[in-house]
């Protein structure tokens, strides 16, 4: 209830288009009361939100947005803009339904994460639906482009029985944009299905994207998270996913560039609720200059979930002496028989590696790039083919050398 | 550069003191390195044998308090490594690291193109460059999987070794400084690193082999062998010597009054 976080949503209420629904006017009233989530409340010890206290959060009007060029897009894809669906540009596969409704109000949680989800209900102006018939094979693009402004796009995805679904998320905006994403995505998956969730956030500089996704999982079934953070100026994601049913199976691996004043917050719960569950996290954080990034990474074993298996890796690159990156593993086991570890470690090069790349006539930028490429090389691989391409330019993009150390990758 | 001839200076170390967190190791080491020749130094552990491979590379936490070290009549020690590298100095490691994750081969093809941009030749292609490192693989006996690995990744003590020389091997330097090559091979790996080393031999090149032991030497033949100890060079002397220090240790000479 931090006054400075309510002055952003005391501007948006007193803002708020008449034509709003008294039920999202209460939500953010009560968004007011509660405030936004500070530094205080334990999930968001690590992201300050407090760059959103000088924008502007109400939901910018619907506008035909460019596409940033290069996007890894394959045939179909479901384009928003400033939160809602662009139908002109939007193409969805066999198989694949699509229903739009207006932008659901959660419930009271009073949690931070709850609040954060309150302001997304609050401001989304529709929420799509989006259903992948039982048994299909289907790969879809969901890009979501913000302009200046405030966009609240609500997306629930379901992968009915046996279906697969590769879904690459794009999260852009322009360069210079002042924008301002919250977005909230459900994922249901069904007995024996899978979803492919890449998530690319190549957001511009000026762009603060709050990304809650939940994932819940039935039996046997497969949840792949790979997220490749690499723009934005505040990002943070919180990801949630539930082992719902015996077998099913998580896995999820990522890396963040916080270069420049760039900040890249991660924030996982893995929920093992059934025995025989696995899940598996991977991530790698680099972050330069000024940069400042977190992992915090919950993982959950139920009393009954037993014959879980659960890994979880986070390491950690510092390449400037201002750079910052915290990380915090947490395992919390309720279970007799289960396999789980964890590993954290934040450091900067390797002073011997660096030292035999010199001796053999490398340069040192080169060397730091080529270092700091490689220690990103085990993440990479687990990303599709299109998508690897894409992440590995856009990363190189940021480290000096960029075309000599396209080529060291082994 | 100029061509160097036989009998050339290359290495020139005068009255060499450096520290290594704050202890003494190196106590004014004097050694002249000449083209054609070959140097052994030997010497007991803690002697300062690495320490002072490390210096001639250039590694940044040795240092340097009093005397000169001069390479091709440059003052070697003003050189960051990478320069050193390019102007022909090549360590051998004792302890090669691995880095997952960074092509052994692309490291190779970078590090023999920087010394080649150094000395104004053009850069080879993929081809000229692939068709060098096979004839050199087959010299080093190892096969086309290290073409794909990352450096040293996985490579078990004698792979290592054999690396650091096939790399030693393509990149043909001026001054070869190889710690304890020797260490952790079996008599197989040791012929083959020993056919490795001698096809460096040269008028116009030279190499230093630090090694603790002396059968190193029965493959590869020096022309001086030098006894390191308490951070100095307390004994020269040609092959025979090592053969001496085989039979009798060390002990003999550390007894004795400091020899020139």
């Amino acid at each position: 209830m931090s006054a400075r976080a309510s002055a952003a949503l005391l501007r948006a209420r007193d803002t708020l288009a008449t034509g709003v629904s008294s039920e999202r006017r209460e939500a953010l009233e009560r968004l007011v009361s509660l405030g936004l989530p500070t530094p205080r409340d334990d999930a968001f010890r690590y992201a300050n939100l407090r760059s959103l206290e000088r924008r502007d959060l109400l939901p910018a009007a619907f506008a035909p947005l460019a596409l940033p060029e290069e996007l890894p897009l394959g045939e179909y894809r479901l384009v928003l803009c400033n939160g809602q669906i662009d139908p002109s540009r939007s193409h969805l596969p066999d198989g694949v339904t699509m229903t739009r409704q207006a932008g659901l109000v959660p419930g009271a949680d009073t949690s931070s994460e709850g609040r954060l989800r309150l302001l997304n209900g609050a401001l989304a102006c529709e929420r799509t639906d989006i259903t992948v018939t039982r048994g299909v094979n289907a790969r879809l693009d969901l890009v979501i482009v913000g302009g200046s402004g405030g966009a609240y796009p609500q997306i629930a995805v379901r992968v009915e029985q046996g279906a697969h679904l590769t879904l690459t998320e794009h999260l852009c905006s322009d360069e210079a944009a002042e924008s301002v994403s919250s977005i909230v995505i459900d994922a249901d998956i069904a007995h024996a299905a899978t979803l492919d969730h890449t998530l690319l956030q190549i957001a511009g500089a000026r762009s603060i994207v709050l990304c809650d996704v939940r994932a819940e999982l039935a039996a046997d079934a497969r949840y792949h998270h790979r997220l490749a953070a690499l723009g934005g100026q505040l990002f943070r994601l919180d990801l949630s996913v539930g082992l719902n049913g015996p077998g099913a199976e998580a896995s999820l691996a990522g890396l963040f560039m916080a270069d420049g004043t760039r900040e890249q917050h991660l924030r996982t719960v893995v929920r093992h609720r059934a025995p025989n569950g696995s899940s598996q996290q991977t991530y790698r954080g680099v972050a330069n200059g000024r940069g400042r990034g977190s992992f915090d990474g919950k993982v959950v074993v139920d009393a009954h979930a037993n014959g879980t298996n659960s890994v979880q890796s986070s390491r950690n690159l510092l390449l400037g002496t201002e750079a910052s990156i915290e990380t915090r593993p947490q395992l919390e086991i309720n279970a007799h028989a289960v396999k789980c570890s964890h590993g954290a470690t934040t450091g900067s090069l390797d002073e011997k590696m660096m030292f035999y790349l010199l001796s053999r006539g490398l340069d040192r930028d080169t060397a730091r790039a080529v270092l700091t490429y490689a220690f990103l090389g085990d993440v990479l691989t687990g990303f599709d083919e299109a998508s690897r391409a894409f992440v590995e330019r856009c990363a190189l993009t940021r480290l000096p050398s960029a075309d000599v150390v396209r080529e060291f990758v082994a | 550069m100029n061509s160097i001839q036989r009998g050339d200076v290359i290495l020139d170390i005068r009255d060499l003191k450096a520290d290594v967190a704050g202890r003494n190791i190196l106590k004014g080491l004097n050694l002249t390195v000449r083209a054609g020749e070959v140097h052994a130094i030997m010497g007991p552990n803690g002697a300062g044998k690495s320490t002072l491979s490390q210096i001639l590379a250039g590694r940044a936490d040795y240092d340097i308090k009093g005397g000169s070290a001069t390479y091709l009549g440059e003052d070697l020690l003003a050189l960051a490594p990478e320069e050193r590298a390019r102007r022909g100095v090549f360590l051998g490691f004792q302890y090669p690291v691995e880095i997952p994750g960074v092509n052994n081969v692309y490291l190779l093809k970078a590090a023999l193109n920087a010394r080649r941009r150094q000395q104004g030749l053009q850069e080879l292609d993929a081809f000229e460059f692939m068709a060098i490192v096979r004839e050199k693989m087959k010299l080093m006996k190892m096969d086309e999987s290290f073409l794909k690995r990352g450096v040293n990744e996985g490579f078990s003590g004698g792979e290592k070794k054999r690396n650091e020389i096939l790399q030693m091997t393509v990149l043909e330097p001026v001054l070869a400084v190889l710690d304890e090559t020797d260490s952790g091979l079996d008599i197989d790996a040791l012929k083959v690193v020993s056919t490795g080393v001698n096809s460096l031999r040269r008028d116009d090149r030279a190499v230093v082999l630090v090694t603790h032991y002396q059968r190193l030497l029965e493959h590869i033949v020096p022309d001086f062998v030098h006894v390191l100890a308490g951070g100095r060079i307390i004994r020269s002397g040609d092959r025979t010597l090592a053969l001496e220090l085989e039979k009798r240790g060390y002990d003999w000479l550390l007894e004795e009054p400091t020899a020139a």
